[in-house]
C-alpha cells in the first residue's frame, strides 16, 4: 500500500515549465529561513546557490534587501503539502531568462553602479531597443508544443498527492495519463509505492479549453520599449527633441490604443500597471516643480567660488545637500538660488554671518530652520516664507526652495 | 489573437489612457482634467459592464 507521499512530491518529468511559466511559491522543503529565495530559484530556472548569493550580497549593500524578503515571506504563498513542486527549465542563457530577472539586474545595476557608464543615455537606450527586438522575437523560436506542455505543467501542479488512481495511470476515462517515468529520470515513487489495491475512480473535471497566450499585451510592451530606446537614443545624440512628458504621453496613448484592442481580442493586461506608471509620471511631473530629467539619487553640491554658485539646483527624487556656507556672496545685493526637489530630503547649509530670507514650499512634508521659538512646520501644501537675520551690512542671500513630498531643512553652516 | 467577449476593464482603461495622453500632448494638465476624466471613466465603466452582462444574457 502506498502510503501518504512525504511533504515534497518530487516532480515528474511533466512538470517542468519554462521560466517565470509556473507559479511563484515559497519552497518550504528546501528553505534557509521561509523559502523565498528557493522558490524564487524554482520559478526563474536558477541554481538556488546563485539566488541566495544575490540575496546575501544585496543584504550587504542595502538593509532594504531585507525588508523585502520580510515583504515577499508574507506576499508569496507557500507551496501546500498536496501540491507538486514545479520547477522552470533551467536557464542555459540569456535568451531563456525570464523579464524579470533582466529588470531586476537593471536596478541592482542602479544601486550598485548610479553613474556607471552603461546607465547613460545611450548605452541605456540601446538596450531598451535590444530587449524590445528580443521580445518580439523570443517567442517566434520557442515551439508550440512547448506552450501546450505549460499549460499541462500548470494543471498537474494542482494535482493532490496521495495513491494514485490506477485508471489515472493507464489514462482511462480522462483522456490524460501519467505515465511511470523512464528509469534514471529522476522521479520514481519507488518500486512498492504504486497502488496494488483497486482505488474507487473519482471523475476529473473536463479540461477546460486550451486558449493560447495571447500576444498582444507582450508585443505591445515590446514596441514601447523599442519606441521608447529609439526616442531616447535619437534625443541622446541631438538628432530630435522629445522631452519625457511628450514621450510618455505618447506611450500612454500607445498602451490606450492596444488595450482598446484587447477589449475584443487578445489580451494586455499587463500593459495596465505600464499605463499607471506613466500617468502617475505625469501627475508627479505636473505635480512638482521639477522636471523629469533632473535625476535621481543623491546630491550634495558645495559652492566654494562665484563660478560654482548656480541659480537652480533641481533633483527629481533623492537626497539633496546645497552647501552655500563658503559661497562668495556678493557685498551689494542678494544673491539668488532656487532649489526644487520632486521626492527626498533637501537640507540648505547657509553662511553664518548672512542675512537670509527664504521662500519654501512643502507639497507634504516638513520645514525646519534654525531660530528660536517654533521653527518647524510639517503637513501638506505648506508655504512659508522666513528670514534669517545676519551681520548688519553683510553680505544677503535669498533661497526659493520647493520640495515634493520630503523634508527641507535649512542650518546654519 | 483570439477573440473573446467585450472586456469592460480593457476598455474603459484603454479609453482613460488615450485620452489622457491627447490631453497632455496638447498642452492639457492632467490633475485639472481629473475632476472631468474621473468620472466619465467611472460613468463608463458602469456602462460597460451593464452591455457586458447584456451580452452575456442574450448570448
Amino acid at each position: 500500500m502506498m502510503g501518504p507521499m512525504n511533504d515534497a512530491p518530487p516532480s515528474p518529468p511533466g512538470d517542468r515549465v519554462r521560466p517565470g511559466g509556473g507559479r511563484l511559491v515559497r519552497e518550504p522543503d528546501d528553505s534557509m529561513v521561509s523559502g523565498v529565495c528557493s522558490g524564487l530559484a524554482d520559478w526563474l530556472g536558477l541554481d538556488v546557490r546563485l539566488v541566495r548569493g544575490l540575496a546575501v550580497i544585496l543584504v550587504l549593500i542595502t538593509p532594504w534587501t531585507l525588508l523585502a524578503y520580510l515583504v515577499a515571506s508574507f506576499a508569496i504563498p507557500e507551496r501546500q503539502p498536496h501540491e507538486h513542486r514545479v520547477r522552470a527549465e533551467r536557464v542555459t542563457g540569456l535568451g531563456d531568462a525570464h523579464p524579470a530577472l533582466l529588470i531586476g539586474g537593471v536596478i541592482v545595476a542602479v544601486l550598485l553602479f548610479d553613474d556607471a557608464w552603461f546607465l547613460h543615455p545611450f548605452p541605456a537606450a540601446v538596450a531598451l531597443v535590444a530587449i524590445g527586438v528580443w521580445l518580439l522575437t523570443r517567442d517566434r523560436d520557442r515551439p508550440p508544443s512547448n506552450r501546450n506542455s505549460n499549460a499541462e505543467g500548470d494543471r498537474s501542479t494542482t494535482m493532490t498527492s496521495g495513491p494514485a488512481p490506477a485508471d489515472t495511470l493507464a489514462g482511462t476515462g480522462t483522456g490524460r495519463s501519467v505515465e511511470p517515468p523512464p528509469p534514471g529520470s529522476g522521479w520514481s515513487p519507488g518500486p512498492t509505492e504504486w497502488p496494488t489495491e483497486q482505488v474507487p475512480w473519482v471523475p476529473e473535471p473536463p479540461l477546460e479549453p486550451y486558449e493560447p497566450r495571447s500576444v498582444l499585451g507582450r508585443a505591445g510592451f515590446a514596441v514601447l520599449l523599442l519606441g521608447g530606446g529609439l526616442v531616447w537614443l535619437l534625443d541622446s545624440v541631438d538628432l530630435i527633441d522629445v522631452s519625457p512628458r511628450t514621450a510618455m504621453a505618447v506611450g500612454l496613448l500607445g498602451i490606450g490604443v492596444v488595450l482598446i484592442v484587447a477589449t475584443w481580442r487578445g489580451r494586455a493586461a499587463g500593459l495596465i500597471p505600464i499605463g499607471f506608471l506613466l500617468a502617475g509620471g505625469l501627475v508627479l511631473d505636473e505635480a512638482v516643480d521639477v522636471p523629469l530629467d533632473a535625476g535621481l539619487g543623491d546630491r550634495t553640491y558645495t559652492v566654494d567660488t562665484v563660478g560654482e554658485l548656480r541659480q537652480d539646483y533641481d533633483l527629481l527624487a533623492g537626497e539633496m545637500v546645497l552647501d552655500l556656507t563658503a559661497a562668495p556672496l556678493p557685498r551689494t545685493g542678494a544673491a539668488e538660488v532656487e532649489g526644487d526637489l520632486g521626492l527626498g530630503d533637501m537640507e540648505v547649509r547657509v553662511p553664518e554671518d548672512a542675512r537670509v530670507t527664504v521662500d519654501a514650499t512643502v507639497q507634504a512634508g516638513d520645514i525646519h530652520w534654525p531660530g528660536q521659538g517654533d521653527t518647524t512646520e510639517d503637513g501638506v501644501d505648506i508655504d512659508r516664507s522666513f528670514t534669517l537675520a545676519g551681520e548688519p551690512g553683510g553680505r544677503r542671500l535669498h533661497l526659493d526652495l520647493s520640495v515634493g513630498v520630503g523634508t527641507l531643512e535649512v542650518v546654519r553652516g | 489573437m483570439v477573440d473573446h467577449p467585450f472586456d469592460p476593464v480593457s476598455f474603459v482603461l484603454g479609453l482613460l489612457a488615450v485620452a489622457s495622453g491627447l490631453i497632455v500632448l496638447a498642452g492639457g494638465n492632467l490633475i485639472e482634467q481629473a475632476r472631468i476624466l474621473l468620472p466619465l471613466g467611472l460613468i463608463a465603466f458602469g456602462i460597460a459592464v451593464l452591455v457586458r452582462l447584456g451580452g452575456d444574457r442574450t448570448g
